[in-house]
């Protein structure tokens, strides 16, 4: 370990976190213009860029190093620590001497604090004291996927400088951040995070897991770039203002003393099917288990529609009703309302009914039992189909429809991996995912898919959890044999380029698959080796059979054009006719014959 | 009787000419239940949402007095909280509720009558207890009985659709499904309810709308008169039947036929089972024929056939089979 100060003297340039804070001071500044109060400043490296603003600069630092490089280079400084935050303020006030405050910086300071939180709330006052000036912070992200994977590793490399600089006493995560600020009043008004796709913790050279050119690094990475945005930051570099007072800011929320319930019903409706709509409530009203909440996603539907679809859920017994909530979406595409339902969601898992749709009593008890016994996984249980046709105006003047056919059960019981990759397999209300993939994970529903957007999510979803599975039937999914739905309102090539879209998507990144699958794909590829070698033995009998035909071709043209064969034709003709005559005497045997 | 209010248009009445339209204020109204052996759960839920469709026709002036009878055909008494159930239950839904547990296993038919013995009301409301009532099932099926020519207005089941044809505008169909109907009471007084000495369990909503209609009545479909019942399917989407449905079913179709003047019918489906090789259907046979030799077989009606359909193993045609 070293306390070498000179490790700190970083030099300003583009590229930098020091650039990027000093885009954000630039932006953001004060309008008043003035001082630009640089809180552990360090060796002051954005000194002469603040000047060159046309601001003055005052560094507040301890380290002697840097108070004597920043005194030799000319600017302003005040020897002092935020040990006692309201003192060191205090003092800066003194110095500042009624001149305005531009700016507050805080570079690769905070993390440096015990007191973190008390310096922020000091600051809070300190900024309200001075013309509510901006406060622009850079900050390192404890959870780099570097970090990430390092961990996964077992290894925790504490370094002199850093993402894991040694006198790190405080470690921020996005959402650490985001807390520790608010808490303390401060509002955030711009970011300008620094990214590396590779950090300094980015070692040793050639670790698999680390390098983004192995499997698994990828894979690594990309769970981790899926889970949040702040993937790759390594520096918080972020501007606030000074909010209204801490001490009037309603305390977060506190964790919910009740879990959420089971499961999340996500029913999109843009309310034109209110017959269907209904029903769909209705079955989930009758359902066994009612360890659900529904969100009825009205996807730009109008007002009198969203009064209407409210009524209507309104008019059932509140134990049911009481559980469903009508959540506004507007704009964007079929799966759009779904990631909006999955981010409104309370329950352990979700899982799609649209409002055609209809589950059958046993649907989410037996979702829950499997969820029970198989906790993290998808669970899929079986989806029979029926064909309804429309009957407009059938209804007291309003559309209705009734079945053509009985329930039928096409889609396999079984989830084979496999053979989903080949084709969707399970409708949206066969399946339900924990809605930590949603939200942990990032793995939502592509927005910009028109359709197989649940196809696609199953897929993603059995790579990342399995699927636990029950040969049980547990909803009815209505096919419509006229009128709309997602397979008639959208033409064929969508279908196709969809498709394509979302195997290519899935073959863009590594694929986990789960355990049994090599045996799986081990007989997949004997049976696909048997069928190979029967196809070339049939091949090439088909070639022999060939053969032989062009042969007796050849010997039956050489006869045709022999001088026997022209010489014998008057005794072929009677033979012909000889035949003819048994044939009409007895016509059963030219059947026998033919 | 409102839900009906918005139709003047003059209607011929039905066989006895009674209307409780034209009386004076919306008609009475008695929902029934028959319970045995069903959970907690589904008890709750199904009463539940009768009540809330209940309240809610009560409000929409559809229907005025109204009150819950429950029999219990379960060897045990399932309801034992009686306070609970009231207070739950009369106030907005009902003027009253009755609960009575019979002692006996008297089937759907046999229960059903004994809780007709004392209507007084206008309407019955004949409900299966594994059901879950939409809200406006009340109005709806009300709506129907505008009519005076109509008898009896049946539900529309869901998820799982009964396959019986209807009428796609006048929703007239040849009988009404016992898990969800609505009657006049003038029907179940002419015809005496269900015949619990013949049908148990199966059929006996069949033979009900049957001398219903010979007395007269139309029979009606209502397809916004939903009501969830909760029938389940196998991994082949076939229905699941349980072991008494089977046995009470395979009876009906012998004694639907002797019924209704159809003894070939029934000869030939008693032949069936006796040659089937499966026990139950054998023993349901001979248990037949014993009665056939000991002269119970069932006064025939209809000897014309103006109501009685026999359409392959069914009692109306359908739309689609759930057989194949």
């Amino acid at each position: 370990m070293t306390d070498d100060p000179l490790r700190y003297h970083f030099a300003y340039g583009e590229g930098t976190p020091y650039a990027h804070a000093m885009a954000l001071v630039s932006e953001h500044v004060a309008a008043s213009g003035g001082v630009v109060v640089d809180l552990g400043c360090g060796f002051g490296a954005v000194a002469e860029p603040v000047r060159e603003l046309g601001l003055e600069y005052l560094g507040v630092d301890s380290e002697a190093a840097g108070v004597k490089d920043l005194v030799g280079r000319g600017m302003e400084v005040l020897v002092g620590d935020l040990g006692r935050p309201e003192d060191l303020l205090a003092d800066v006030s003194g110095s500042l001497g009624g001149r305005p405050v531009a700016a507050i910086l805080m570079l690769d300071s905070l993390e440096h604090l015990p007191n973190a939180d008390e310096v922020l709330g000091a600051l809070h006052r300190f900024a309200c004291e001075h013309g509510r000036a901006p406060l622009v912070v850079s900050i390192p992200n404890v959870t780099h996927v570097d970090l990430a994977i390092k961990l996964l590793l077992g290894r925790f490399d504490m370094t002199p400088t850093g993402l894991l600089d040694r006198t790190h006493v405080r470690f921020f995560s996005d959402a650490g951040l985001d807390e520790a600020m608010g808490t303390a009043g401060w509002f955030e008004i711009a970011r300008k995070d620094f990214e590396m796709s590779q950090s300094d913790q980015h070692f040793p050279v050639g670790t698999v897991a680390l390098e983004a050119a192995s499997s698994l690094g990828q894979f690594l990475r990309e769970v981790r770039a899926a889970a949040s945005p702040s993937a790759f930051v390594n520096q918080f570099v972020r501007a606030y203002l000074p909010g209204p007072s801490p001490a009037f800011r309603t305390p977060p929320a506190p964790p919910p003393s009740e879990p959420g319930p089971f499961l999340s019903v996500l029913v999109r409706t843009q309310g034109k099917r209110p017959h269907t709509f209904v029903e769909t409530l209705l079955s989930l009203a009758a359902q066994d288990c009612a360890d659900f909440e529904v969100l009825v996603l009205c996807h730009d539907v109008d007002a009198p529609e969203r009064t209407r679809i409210e009524e209507t859920i309104g008019e059932f017994h509140p134990a049911f009703s009481g559980r469903v909530r009508v959540v506004e979406v507007c704009g964007g595409g079929r799966s759009h309302p779904l990631n909006v339902g999955a981010a409104e969601a309370a329950g352990r898992y979700l899982v799609v009914l649209d409002d055609d749709d209809v589950a059958l009593g046993n649907w989410v008890g037996e979702l829950r039992g499997l969820a029970e016994g198989h906790p993290g996984m998808v669970v899929r249980i079986g989806v029979a189909e029926q064909w309804v046709k429309e009957l407009p105006g059938a209804w007291d003047g309003e559309a209705g429809y009734e079945p053509v056919d009985r329930p039928r059960c096409p889609y396999p019981m079984h989830f084979d991996l496999l053979e989903h990759l080949g084709e969707n397999q399970t409708p949206p209300s066969g399946f339900a995912v924990p809605r930590s993939l949603v939200t942990d994970l990032g793995q939502g529903w592509d927005e910009s898919l028109p359709v197989y957007e649940d196809w696609d999510l199953l897929m993603r979803a059995a790579s990342m959890c399995g699927v636990a599975n029950a040969p049980v039937v547990g909803a009815l999914y209505r096919r419509w044999r006229v009128g709309e739905s997602s397979k008639t309102a959208h033409a064929d090539h969508e279908w196709q380029a969809a498709q394509a879209s979302v195997i290519s998507k899935l073959d863009r990144a590594p694929y986990l698959l789960g355990r049994g699958f090599v045996a799986q794909l081990l007989l997949a590829a004997r049976e696909r080796s048997d069928l190979e070698t029967r196809l070339a033995g049939t091949q090439a009998l088909a070639a022999a059979l060939n053969t032989l035909l062009g042969d007796a071709r050849a010997e039956y043209a050489d006869i045709r054009g022999s001088t026997s064969w022209r010489l014998t034709a008057p005794l072929r003709r009677a033979g012909r006719l000889l035949a003819s005559a048994r044939r009409r005497r007895h016509p059963t045997a030219r059947n026998q014959a033919t | 009787m409102a839900g009906a209010g918005d139709d003047t248009t003059p209607r011929e009445a039905g066989p006895s000419g009674a209307d409780p339209a034209s009386s004076v204020g919306p008609p009475s109204l008695r929902v029934q239940l028959v319970l045995y052996r069903n959970s907690q759960g589904a008890i709750e839920r199904c009463l539940q949402s009768i009540a809330t469709a209940s309240a809610l026709a009560r409000r929409r002036g559809a229907v005025g007095r109204a009150v819950l009878a429950i029999g219990d055909s379960s060897p045990q008494p399932i309801l034992s909280d009686r306070a609970m159930l009231e207070d739950s239950l009369v106030g907005a839904p009902f003027d009253a509720v009755s609960y009575e547990h019979f002692g006996a296993n008297l089937g759907s038919a046999g229960g059903n009558n004994r809780l007709f013995g004392d209507l007084s009301e206008d309407l019955v409301l004949v409900l299966n207890p594994d059901t879950y009532a939409s809200p406006r099932l009340v109005i709806e099926l009300t709506a129907s009985l505008a009519d005076p020519s109509i008898g009896i207005v049946e539900g529309r089941q869901i998820p799982v659709e009964h396959p019986k044809a209807h009428h796609l505008e006048l929703g007239d169909t040849g009988w009404a499904c016992g898990a969800c109907f609505l009657a006049r009471a003038e029907v179940v007084r002419a015809t005496g309810g269900f015949d619990p000495d013949l049908f148990f369990l199966y059929g006996d909503d069949v033979d009900f709308s049957w001398r219903a209609r010979l007395a007269g009545w139309r029979i009606v479909h209502r397809p916004t008169g939903r009501v969830f019942h909760d029938k389940r399917l196998t991994p082949d989407g076939v229905l699941e039947v349980s072991d008494a449905e089977r046995r009470y079913a395979a009876e009906a179709a012998v004694l639907l036929p002797w019924r209704y003047s159809r003894p070939d019918l029934a000869e030939r489906n008693l032949a069936a089972f006796e040659t089937s090789g499966d026990a139950p259907l054998q023993s349901i046979a001979r248990e037949l024929r014993e009665r056939q030799r000991l002269g119970q077989l069932p006064e025939p009606l209809d000897p014309d056939g103006t109501v009685a359909e026999f359409v392959a193993d069914n009692f109306a045609e359908h739309r689609f089979s759930y057989g194949d």
